[in-house]
C-alpha cells in the first residue's frame, strides 16, 4: 500500500511539476516575442506622433499601424488618446478609423461574451470615438461592469437621452453601476444638467442625494432653483449635498439661504453652508458664521474658520478675536486656520 | 511505543493530505478568480475614478518608529500617489531617532490642531503638525505606544472616507489605491480591501518607486518572494471567492473609516493587530447585519522590506504566530459557530487547524518519521510517501504561485530561474527553520509573551 501511495504521489506531483515549468516556458517565449515586437510598437508610435502632432501623412502612420496585430495597436491609440486633445485627439481617431479599430472595437461590443463587450466599450470610450447607440444598447447589459463602462463613455457631447438613461441607473440594484452613471453625470457638467434639473424636479426622484452629488460636479446656474428647494428637503443627507451645491455655484442669490442653513439641525448642513458662504467671499454674514467657532463638531467649526478667513479683513478680524480668547474650540479652530498657508486654504475651502 | 509512532505517521499523514487538500482548492479558487479579475480590468480606465469629484476620500495613515532613513523617501512617494484629495497622515510613535526632526526639514511642519476628537483612545498626543510645503500631509508626534496605538492616532486625526494603513517603510505603487479602492465602489457590503505586497530587496528603487523588480539573488530574502507570492496569489486571492479573507496584510489596507472607528480601532495587547481588526469587523458586521466582506484585489501592489537576517527574521515569524494564536484565541466563539456563515464554518476552522496547530502536527510527524526509522517500526517507502505529500507537494503549490503571478503581471523580466531555485529550496532547511519559530512563537504565547514586538532594523531603499 505504501509503494502505491508512494508513486501515486510522485506521479502527481511529477505531471504537475512538468505543466508548470511548460507554462512558465510559454510565459518566457511570450515575453521575448514581445521584446522582439517592440521596434515595431516604438515605430508605430513615433509614426502616430507624427501624423497628430505634425500634420504628417497619413501613409506611414497607417503602415506602422497595420504592421501592428489589432490588439497592439488598439493599445498603443489608447495610450496615445490619454495623452492629447482637440485636433490633435481628432486626427488621432481619424486614422484609428482608417485602420478600421474602432469598427473593430464595436464589433466587440456585439459579442456573446461579457468580456469582449467589456474591452470593446473600453476601446471606444478611451478613444473617444463616440456611438451613442452602442452605449445605449450596452447601458442595458445584463452585467454589471460592462453597464458600468457604458456609463463611463457617456460625456458632454452625448445625446440627452442617454444622460435620462443615467440618471435611471442611480437606483439600479447594482452599486457599481450607481457609482458609475453618477462619476459620469458629474464628469458631463453642463450637458447633464437639464436631465439632473428635470429629476430633482419631478415627483418619482428616489435619489435626490445622489443626483445632486452628481450636479456639483458642474457648477450651472440652471440648478439654482432645485438646490434651493432641495435645501429644506426633510433628509439631512439632501439637504447637506444641497447646500453643498448651493455653495459650489457662487450665486449671491443664494446667499440669504445659505445664512438660514447655519442653524440647521445637521452639522453637515451647517458646515457645507459655512463652506459655502466662505466661497462667496461675501462678508455680511461673517457674526453668524463667526458663531459656528463654537459649534460642538470639529467639521463645522473648522468650515467656519475657512470660510472666516475667506471673508477677507472683516473675517479674519472675527480669527484673530477668537484665537485670542479664552483657551477653547474657538481658539484652536481659530488658530488652526491662522497658521495656514494661502494655498492650503483654497484646497481646503473646497 | 511503535504504536505511538505508527499513530502519529497517520495523524501526519491525514493532516497533509488535509492541507494539500485546502491547498488545491485554493489554487483552483485562485486561478478562477484570477481570470475573471484579468477580463474585468482588461483595458479599464483609471484616470476617470482620479478625475471624478464622487470619488471617495482617502487618508494614509503611516506610522512611523525609528524611520529616519526611509521616511523622506516614504512620504514624497506617498504624497505622489495618484487619487485625487489625499490626506497622509504620519504618525511618529515616539521615535529616538531623528525621524520628527527629518519630516519638520523636509516638509516645513506647523503646528496645528487636531481636525476632530480623540474617538479611540491612544498615548499622549505632543503635537499635530500640518506641512507648509505639502497641503495633504499631516503629522502627529506622540508619546511610543506600538504601531496599533500610532494607527489609532492616525484614525482619530484622518478625514477620508476610506483609511488605508501601512508601515511606514512600504512603497505603495502609483496607481495602488486607483485599483484598491474599485471593491469600495462596486459593493456597500466590503469593509476592508486589500492588496499585493511584494518583496522590495535587490530591486532597483529610485525616490521611493520601484523600477526594476529583481529576484534577490540571496537565499533568505528569494525564499520569502516565494513565501509571498504564494501567500497572496494563492491564499489570499483563493479565498476570495470561500468567504473572503481574514488577514489584511499591516503593510497595505483600505478600511472604511467610519466602521473602523466603530468597532474601536486596532487593540493594543496583541501583536496580530491587523488580523485581529479584520477578524472583529466582520464578526461585528455579521452580528449586526452591518457590512461585512473583506477583499483581496490582486493588483495593487505595495513593495515591503523583508527581514536579511535569520535572527530578526525568526523574530518575525515568533510575533506572527504569537499575533494568530492570539486572534484564535480572542475570537474563538466563532470556530464551528453557523452565525458567521464562512468566517465561523471555514475560515476560522482553517487558521486553527492547517495555520495555529499545522506546525505542532508537522513538528511531531517529522519527529515519528525520524523515530521509527530509526526504530525499524516504519517502512521506509510509506515514510518517502509521507514526506513526498508532506514537503515534495510544496513545491508544485510554489511553483504555482510563481507560474500565475508571471502569467498574469510579468513582474520579473530576469531571473526566473532564481524563483524556481528558491521554490524548492524553501523546502530544504528554511520551512524547518521556520517551523522551530513558529514553534517558539506558540510556547511563547502560552508563556505569557503575546504583545513583545522585539527590534526589526531597516535599510534605506535607493540603490
Amino acid at each position: 500500500m505504501s509503494a502505491t501511495v508512494l508513486l501515486i504521489a510522485a506521479a502527481v506531483e511529477g505531471v504537475l511539476l512538468a505543466v508548470l515549468l511548460s507554462l512558465l516556458l510559454v510565459e518566457r517565449t511570450l515575453d521575448r516575442a514581445r521584446t522582439r515586437r517592440e521596434p515595431a510598437v516604438f515605430a508605430a508610435r513615433a509614426a502616430l506622433v507624427g501624423a497628430v502632432h505634425d500634420q504628417a501623412p497619413d501613409l506611414p502612420a497607417l503602415a506602422a499601424l497595420r504592421a501592428l496585430r489589432a490588439p497592439e495597436a488598439l493599445r498603443l491609440l489608447i495610450e496615445l488618446a490619454d495623452t492629447v486633445s482637440g485636433r490633435a485627439r481628432v486626427r488621432l481617431l481619424d486614422l484609428a478609423e482608417q485602420a478600421g479599430l474602432p469598427a473593430k472595437a464595436r464589433r466587440l461590443c456585439a459579442s456573446r461574451s461579457w468580456a469582449r463587450r467589456l474591452r470593446g466599450i473600453r476601446a471606444l470610450s478611451r478613444l473617444h470615438a463616440h456611438d451613442d447607440h452602442v452605449i445605449a444598447v450596452l447601458l442595458g447589459d445584463r452585467v454589471g461592469a460592462v453597464v458600468a463602462a457604458a456609463a463611463d463613455g457617456v460625456d458632454q457631447g452625448s445625446d440627452s437621452k442617454l444622460f435620462k438613461r443615467l440618471v435611471g441607473l442611480l437606483d439600479d440594484k447594482r452599486p457599481q453601476c450607481r457609482f458609475a452613471a453618477k462619476a459620469a453625470l458629474a464628469a458631463a457638467g453642463g450637458a447633464a444638467t437639464p436631465t439632473l434639473v428635470a429629476y430633482l424636479q419631478s415627483t418619482d426622484c428616489p435619489c435626490p442625494a445622489d443626483a445632486l452629488e452628481a450636479a456639483t460636479g458642474g457648477v450651472d446656474l440652471r440648478l439654482l432653483p432645485v438646490a434651493l428647494c432641495r435645501t429644506g428637503d426633510p433628509d439631512p443627507l439632501v439637504r447637506a449635498r444641497a447646500t453643498a451645491l448651493l455653495g459650489a455655484l457662487g450665486s449671491m442669490s443664494a446667499a440669504d439661504r445659505l445664512q438660514a442653513l447655519l442653524t440647521d439641525p445637521n452639522c453637515d448642513v451647517r458646515a457645507a453652508a459655512a463652506r459655502g458662504l466662505g466661497r462667496l467671499g461675501e462678508w455680511a454674514p461673517a457674526r453668524q458664521v463667526a458663531r459656528l467657532l463654537e459649534d460642538p463638531h470639529w467639521e463645522v467649526r473648522r468650515a467656519a474658520a475657512l470660510a472666516l478667513n475667506a471673508m477677507g479683513a472683516p473675517g479674519r478680524l472675527y480669527l484673530r478675536e477668537a484665537a485670542a480668547g479664552q483657551e477653547g474650540a474657538a481658539a484652536q479652530a481659530a488658530r488652526y486656520v491662522l497658521v495656514l498657508p494661502a494655498n492650503a486654504i483654497d484646497t481646503l475651502l473646497v | 511505543m511503535a504504536r505511538s509512532i505508527l499513530v502519529v505517521n497517520w495523524l501526519f499523514l491525514g493532516y497533509s493530505v488535509l492541507a494539500v487538500g485546502t491547498q488545491l482548492v485554493l489554487l483552483v479558487s485562485a486561478a478562477l478568480s484570477l481570470h475573471r479579475e484579468a477580463r474585468l480590468t482588461a483595458g479599464e480606465h483609471l484616470r476617470r475614478l482620479l478625475r471624478s469629484p464622487v470619488s471617495p476620500t482617502i487618508s494614509i495613515l503611516a506610522p512611523a518608529y525609528n524611520e529616519a532613513a526611509t521616511i523622506t523617501q516614504s512620504v514624497r512617494a506617498l504624497l505622489t500617489l495618484h487619487y485625487t484629495g489625499l490626506q497622509v497622515v504620519v504618525v511618529n510613535d515616539g521615535s529616538s531617532d531623528r525621524t520628527l526632526d527629518v519630516l519638520c526639514e523636509q516638509f516645513d511642519l506647523v503646528p496645528a490642531i487636531p481636525p476632530g476628537g480623540m474617538a479611540v483612545p491612544t498615548a499622549p498626543v505632543r503635537a499635530v503638525l500640518r506641512s507648509r510645503a505639502a497641503p495633504g500631509l499631516l503629522v502627529v508626534d506622540k508619546e511610543n505606544g506600538g504601531k496599533a496605538d500610532a494607527l489609532n492616532a492616525g484614525l482619530n486625526v484622518a478625514t477620508g472616507d476610506l483609511v488605508c494603513a501601512m508601515d511606514a517603510d512600504t512603497l505603495i505603487e502609483p496607481d495602488a489605491l486607483l485599483r484598491v479602492v474599485r471593491p469600495f465602489l462596486g459593493d456597500p457590503d466590503v469593509v476592508a480591501a486589500g492588496g499585493t505586497i511584494r518583496v522590495v530587496n535587490s530591486s532597483s528603487v529610485h525616490q521611493g518607486r520601484v523600477r526594476e523588480p529583481r529576484v534577490p539573488t540571496r537565499a533568505l530574502p528569494g525564499i520569502q518572494v516565494v513565501e509571498y507570492l504564494r501567500a497572496f496569489h494563492l491564499g489570499r486571492l483563493g479565498w476570495n471567492r470561500l468567504g473572503g479573507n481574514l488577514i489584511i496584510s499591516g503593510a497595505f489596507g483600505l478600511f472604511r473609516r467610519d466602521d473602523t472607528l466603530a468597532c474601536g480601532g486596532y487593540l493594543l495587547d496583541t501583536v496580530g493587530e491587523d488580523m485581529e481588526l479584520v477578524v472583529r469587523l466582520r464578526r461585528i458586521g455579521l452580528e449586526h447585519h452591518r457590512r461585512s466582506r473583506v477583499v483581496f484585489v490582486p493588483d495593487p501592489v505595495a513593495w515591503t522590506q523583508v527581514p536579511e537576517s535569520v535572527a530578526v527574521l525568526a523574530r518575525q515569524r515568533d510575533r506572527w504566530q504569537r499575533g494568530l494564536a492570539d486572534v484564535v484565541s480572542r475570537h474563538r466563539a466563532l470556530i464551528g459557530n453557523p452565525r458567521y456563515r464562512a468566517v465561523g464554518l471555514v475560515l476560522m476552522p482553517y487558521f486553527t487547524l492547517i495555520e495555529l496547530f499545522g506546525p505542532l502536527v508537522e513538528a511531531l510527524g517529522l519527529l515519528a518519521i525520524v523515530l521509527g526509522l530509526v526504530l525499524n517500526v516504519v517502512d521506509p517507502a510509506f515514510a518517502t510517501a509521507l514526506l513526498l505529500v508532506g514537503y515534495g507537494w510544496a513545491v508544485p503549490v510554489s511553483m504555482a504561485a510563481v507560474v500565475i503571478d508571471q502569467l498574469a503581471y510579468r513582474r520579473y523580466h530576469r531571473g526566473r530561474a532564481w524563483l524556481l531555485l528558491w521554490a524548492v529550496m524553501e523546502n530544504v532547511g528554511y520551512r524547518q527553520l521556520a517551523l522551530v519559530w513558529r514553534l517558539r512563537g506558540m510556547v511563547r504565547y502560552a508563556g505569557g509573551k503575546r504583545v513583545e514586538w522585539g527590534a526589526m532594523t531597516r535599510r534605506g531603499f535607493d540603490s
